[in-house]
């Protein structure tokens, strides 16, 4: 699929989201963190999809000034590349997450361990999760990964680990999506490698997309 | 002597907000003490505050899904007064321009519906709390958190048109109902998210005028709305019985001993010396936001509620339970097959509750595991009667806990569901001979007898044939073996 007929597609599933209105997950200009990431090889579309969300989200009342990018899981010089070139032709500031900045602790673990996210996370009034995922069988990839491991502090990134070490993919999916029941996700855009698209409220959307998996 | 109870209701909702009424400090329960605070909520000097537009959204939603009156341009005034978890030594709320005025909401009173009108609907900020007092070696110390220091609150204030506890009860439900379905608020009145102090005065039957009022605090249940007022009405009967006066106060209600007591005598509004905030500017509502608050209403529950009656023809009590919440609504519409909203309506309300009880989960939960299409295609077999009782029963255990379609489950659990007159027939005359004596009495003219065949038919084919067949079958036996005229 070309650039173009991915863009119509974002459109598309931007214009109808499948739990209801755009509007209606923002219904006043509120300060919208939008998480990111992708491999190197999926920044062109990340991109892509960057664009057509930031306008749309200026179509519903949610002005640019309003909006920031915060870009996850990449932390290497790929990323920090991307970050300065977005940052001028996006509109927005495009921000990298920094796992050991001071975190911002939304929630905890039913054991009671802190869960610890970006601390740019820590005013936002609504958070927008963008980037691909890939429903296997044993768990996801993407998706409640762009939060988890995606922008987490270096400590929770660690429980995670162990969780996936100990669990496999399947714990560690179930971590992310615990971690997001912490900090809720309001809206969320993911796409497969064919290009297929899933636009909704974060929560559902990602369930949705673990329970496909059998693992949930 | 009778009296008439004339009770007012001060709601408080916390609204489901990331951030706080006036800065940025997350809204986020559990955080450490003091973490969650900055120069704005903290008081410090030079700290200008900013509105947050997601709870003036909210206020404005409810508003218009109670049919109040918006403002266009409301004020944010302070109320001056010290307590030690108000770090500014006011708060910000409204005062003679609320955002919301007038308005009403339904609730069912004996099986009738009554209109209990508002008075406003304001939006201000929370306190932070106070953990008071606490024993530190030889020392006792009051400690305070501001975590909640600056938490959106929306204030609704009923006219005195309440005339008794449970009317009150029922208006908390209704308005807690209507606050998770708008998603503004978790509404749970054990967590503070839904507060209630309580205005309540008596009055001789048939007069209109009002008697000197107390205000009850502290109520932070249903069920202590219910006990506190009861014990209020009775403390003001007893004192007007004997020729007392009852003194304006503001009194706190002890749910654990039941218990009333005098936390203040009442200040008037003048005492908190309101003025309009002079580092906020006016609060404006235009004709988009009001017309955009009025069309993002979803179906209301109470419209939903009489939609289930009257369209799809549910008792009144099923339809309340399934509009107890949006999401279960939503899920039992999704799920329900047409023309058997009924059978819909008994599987989710006796098992899909019951699953929802036992295992502590809420809807989401339930519908992560078994997607309402997924739950249509069970509820489909079972009102085709592809699945007999006891099967469909054992079926639905395993819904929540494998995945795959309802097809996919009968086959892994090698479920074979017996129909068909070849199977069941040898099964039913197999019956009959091992059972002459009930044979002969039914065929004899009694009724009896039949269930207790078709049970013995039901017990051989292991639960898994069809009871209408197996009824239809018999009676073809039956038909067969009577001596002809």
């Amino acid at each position: 699929m070309n650039d173009e007929a991915f863009a119509a597609r974002v459109r598309d599933a931007l214009a109808a989201p499948t739990d209801g209105p755009l509007a209606a997950c923002f219904p006043a200009p509120l300060i919208t963190a939008i998480v990111a990431g992708a491999e190197p090889h999926e920044l062109g579309r990340l991109e892509i999809a960057l664009r057509e969300l930031l306008a749309a989200l200026s179509a519903v009342g949610v002005p640019r000034g309003r909006q920031f990018v915060l870009l996850g899981s990449l932390v290497d010089a790929t990323a920090r590349a991307t970050a300065a070139r977005w940052r001028g032709a996006l509109g927005v500031p495009v921000l990298l997450h920094d796992p050991l900045e001071t975190p911002f602790v939304p929630g905890k673990s039913p054991s009671g361990d802190p869960y610890e996210l970006g601390s740019e996370l820590r005013e936002a009034e609504a958070v927008v999760v963008v980037g691909p995922m890939r429903a296997g069988t044993d768990g996801l990839e993407g998706g409640p990964g762009l939060l988890c491991p995606g922008v987490v502090s270096a400590r929770t990134r660690a429980a995670w680990e162990s969780a996936r070490a100990t669990g496999g993919r399947a714990a560690a999916t179930a971590f992310a999506l615990d971690v997001e029941r912490a900090l809720t996700v309001d809206f969320a855009l993911l796409w497969q490698s064919d290009g297929s698209l899933s636009a909704g409220e974060g929560r559902t959307r990602f369930s949705f997309l673990s329970s496909a998996t059998g693992d949930a | 002597m009778a009296w008439e109870p004339v009770i007012g209701l001060e709601c408080h909702v916390q609204l489901r907000t990331r951030t706080k009424m006036f800065c940025g400090c997350p809204v986020a329960f559990g955080s450490e003490p003091n973490t969650n605070v900055c120069p704005v909520c903290l008081g410090l000097p030079g700290a200008l505050p900013r509105t947050n537009a997601a709870a003036v959204a909210h206020a404005l939603r409810l508003g218009a899904a109670l049919g109040c009156r918006l403002r266009e341009h409301s004020v944010f005034a302070r109320k001056n007064y010290f307590y030690p978890d108000m770090p500014k030594n006011y708060q910000v709320s409204q005062y003679d321009r609320p955002l919301c005025e007038g308005g009403a909401l339904s609730v069912t009173v004996e099986g009738a519906a009554r209109a209990v009108r508002l008075t406003r609907i304001h939006l201000e900020e929370d306190a932070g709390k106070s953990f008071h007092p606490e024993r530190h070696g030889d020392r006792r110390l009051s400690r305070v958190d501001f975590n909640r220091a600056g938490v959106p609150l929306l204030e609704l204030v009923t006219e005195p048109v309440l005339r008794s506890p449970e009317e009150c009860a029922l208006f908390l439900s209704a308005l807690r109902r209507l606050v998770r379905w708008l998603g503004l608020s978790d509404g749970d009145m054990e967590k503070g998210q839904l507060r209630c102090d309580a205005n309540v005065s008596l009055r001789t039957p048939g007069t209109a005028r009002l008697g000197t009022k107390t205000e009850i605090k502290n109520l932070n249940s249903i069920k202590a709305v219910e006990r506190g007022l009861r014990a209020e009405i009775a403390r003001q009967a007893v004192l007007l019985d004997a020729g007392e006066r009852v003194v304006q106060a503001t009194l706190l209600y002890d749910a654990d001993q039941d218990r009333l007591a005098v936390m203040r005598t009442k200040e008037q509004a003048h005492d908190y010396r309101y003025f309009p905030d002079p580092d906020l500017p006016v609060l404006e509502a235009d004709e988009a936001a009001r017309t955009h608050a009025l069309a993002s209403l979803p179906e209301l529950p109470w419209a939903r509620e009489a939609r289930f009656r009257d369209a799809l023809g549910l008792p009144a009590y099923d339809a309340a339970v399934l509009t107890e919440s949006r999401e279960l609504s939503e899920y039992f519409e999704a799920s329900a097959p047409p023309a058997h909203a009924k059978l819909a309506s008994n599987w989710v309300m006796n098992e899909v509750l019951r699953v929802l009880k036992e295992r502590s989960w809420d809807v989401g939960d339930w519908a992560v595991r078994v997607p309402a299409a997924r739950f249509a295609d069970f509820l489909g077999r079972v009102a085709a009667r592809e699945l007999p009782g006891p099967v469909a029963k054992q079926v639905f255990s395993w819904l929540p806990d494998e995945s795959g379609p309802v097809s996919e489950i009968l086959a892994r659990h090698g479920v074979v569901v017996a129909s068909g007159d070849d199977e069941l027939r040898p099964l039913v005359r197999a019956v009959m001979d091992e059972q002459p004596a009930a044979v002969a009495q039914l065929l004899a003219g009694e009724e009896k007898p039949f269930g207790f065949l078709v049970g013995q038919a039901m017990k051989k084919s292991g639960g898994q044939a069809v009871p209408e067949v197996l009824r239809r079958l018999l009676r073809e036996e039956l038909a067969a073996r009577s001596p002809r005229p």
